[in-house]
């Protein structure tokens, strides 16, 4: 099985919005995949629907290669953990109450292992505190915990760094690192956060008004928005073999146009194409942020 | 749906709210024979532990309603339902496990409630008066009640998500459906003929009265009122009314849970 989860053509509408519109998705196992759009374009919408919390008006969704309309989907949703918009937590309980009565739902044997979890998320220490009391960041990581009962393979995580301070964040991104490296667990994390997620995900998936815009690995995403050159020439074939001959990293984008990457002696390098008969058209540098991509992917225009 | 019993009743043990409520009616039935007992030794007036011992039936409407919003609306307050149904549990199992849950912790109140009239009502007032084959019916009647009642409370928490609606919606409607059955119980108890054998104007009868009778016995405040009375006359009829409307009230409240959108 390649993807954990896939989804194909999904719909979801309310009564007068349609809040996700043939919407399409593929998250390889493994992966970190960050779920990219602003708010209201579907992120949660598509994670309830997922999470079992309401029902796709159209379309369906395949999860561990059990689709949404099989009866085993309930079953092979205890492999995946979730926290969706804030944490699932009983704010009265102590962490390890909330802990035991999850270990409770999903009918365990035993309590294997909550201590472990507990000092995985750094909460070993809270005692009696009640929940209520705790920080945001501390509640954010008691939600993954309940997440992570019953060694789930697949955690889905919606805006898991929303509202926490800096050390809170570097907290969340070390355990999210932590799960995916040494749990191998996949991770589906949603946010609008790009500086953020651009140090965690390995995959990434754009929405726009309910639909994926693109989805694209992290190193495409980076060779992207790679700090490049734009040439435009009469002769991309001359044109790639001077590049090759100066040992310069280079794609090829169209019959007339390439972009080169690293530094570029400009001379040098249009006296040896006026050798080769080939002109320089025009020449443009391209220094491409994630934010400048992403909001040139879901239509610019209306940050201008 | 054991796991979710399990874990419900596990959030029942922490819950302060419960223990609240436990105790609250072991104080309210200890304070009322209190009060009889000291009419009994201040003016010698003949009481009985009758008086006070089914009193329950009238409190535990109130208190279930509010327990039972505070207790299941947490689970969308928290947002912790989500954490069920993320778990592959099914709609009906989470609605029902609570509604046992419910059940379970009203009857405990009760349960308070009689326990501190055997514990202090008889040592001061002495036994019950009323025959036991009388004091069983009551009891078994009125669960039947609770039960109703717990569905209802249920129901509505289960549909609306609102921490601040579905328990007002409760509690008004608990409070607003014995202010009017205190109403028609009143109409009821007016004699057809005064002592001196004229008529009674207030007397109503014929259709009008079967229909009040009918909100007397069906509503479950009706029945608690009854059964605060001892009154088993219409036992019968008013347990039927009771398990229908558990059976009603559970269909609707699964049936549109199911389709609910969680958010």
């Amino acid at each position: 099985m390649k993807f954990i989860l896939t989804a194909e053509g999904l719909n979801k509408e309310y009564y007068h919005s349609k809040a996700l519109n043939n919407f399409s998705l593929h998250i390889p196992k493994g992966s970190i995949y960050g779920f990219v759009g602003e708010n209201g374009a579907g992120k949660t919408t598509f994670i309830r629907i997922i999470c079992g919390l309401q029902a796709p008006t159209s379309g369906s969704y395949t999860l561990y290669g059990v689709k949404n309309s099989e009866k085993e989907i309930t079953e092979v949703r205890q492999r995946m953990g979730a926290v969706v918009e804030s944490p699932s937590i009983y704010l009265d309980m102590t962490a390890l109450n909330n802990l035991k009565h999850q270990y409770q739902v999903l009918g365990l044997p035993s309590y294997d292992g909550i201590f472990e979890l507990l000092q995985l998320v750094g909460l070993s220490n809270t005692g009696k505190k009640r929940a209520k009391n705790f920080s945001l960041g501390m509640r954010q990581r008691l939600g993954i915990a309940m997440a992570l009962v019953g060694n789930p393979d697949f955690l889905i995580l919606d805006e898991p760094t929303n509202g926490l301070d800096p050390q809170g964040i570097i907290e969340i991104r070390e355990l999210i690192l932590r799960l995916n490296r040494h749990r191998q667990i996949t991770v589906l994390i949603s946010s609008h956060n790009l500086d953020e997620l651009s140090r965690l995900a390995t995959h990434y998936g754009f929405i726009a008004n309910g639909s994926i815009v693109q989805e694209l690995t992290a190193t495409e995403l980076e060779r992207s928005c790679r700090k490049c050159m734009i040439l435009t020439v009469t002769d991309t074939e001359a044109l790639a073999r001077v590049l090759d001959f100066m040992n310069l990293e280079y794609d090829i984008i169209s019959d007339t146009t390439a972009n080169v990457y690293g530094k570029i002696p400009v001379s040098e390098l249009s006296i040896v194409l006026a050798k080769d008969d080939c002109k320089i058209l025009s020449m443009r540098e391209q220094n491409e942020t994630l934010e400048s991509f992403y909001i040139n992917l879901v239509g610019g225009g209306r940050y201008e | 749906m054991s796991n979710l019993l399990y874990a419900n009743f596990f959030r029942l043990w922490k819950s302060r709210l419960f223990f609240i409520g436990l105790g609250f009616m072991f104080f309210a039935g200890g304070f009322l024979v209190f009060q009889q007992y000291r009419q009994l030794i201040g003016y010698g007036a003949a009481i009985k532990l009758d008086s006070t011992f089914f009193v329950y039936t009238i409190m535990i409407g109130v208190i279930s309603s509010i327990f039972c919003s505070l207790f299941l609306n947490v689970e969308y307050y928290d947002g912790t339902i989500r954490n069920k149904i993320i778990a592959g549990h099914k709609r009906a199992a989470i609605y029902f496990s609570n509604l046992i849950v419910n059940i379970f912790a009203s009857f405990l109140f009760c349960l308070s409630y009689i326990l501190a009239n055997i514990v202090i009502g008889i040592p001061l007032i002495g036994m019950l008066t009323i025959s036991l084959h009388k004091t069983v019916w009551i009891l078994v009647g009125s669960m039947i009640t609770i039960i109703a009642l717990c569905s209802i409370f249920t129901m509505i928490n289960m549909l609306i998500h609102s921490k601040a609606i579905a328990p007002i919606i409760c509690i008004v409607a608990m409070f607003l459906s014995i202010f009017f059955v205190n109403e028609v119980q009143r109409i009821l108890d007016n004699p057809p003929y005064w002592y001196d054998g004229t008529v009674n104007t207030a007397y109503v009868d014929g259709l009008e009265r079967e229909q009040l009778e009918f909100i007397y016995n069906a509503l479950p405040a009706g029945q608690e009122m009854q059964y605060s009375r001892k009154n088993i006359e219409n036992i019968n009829e008013m347990c039927l009314y009771s398990i229908g409307i558990t059976m009603i009230t559970s269909t609707i409240g699964v049936f549109l849970f199911r389709k609910k959108d969680i958010k």
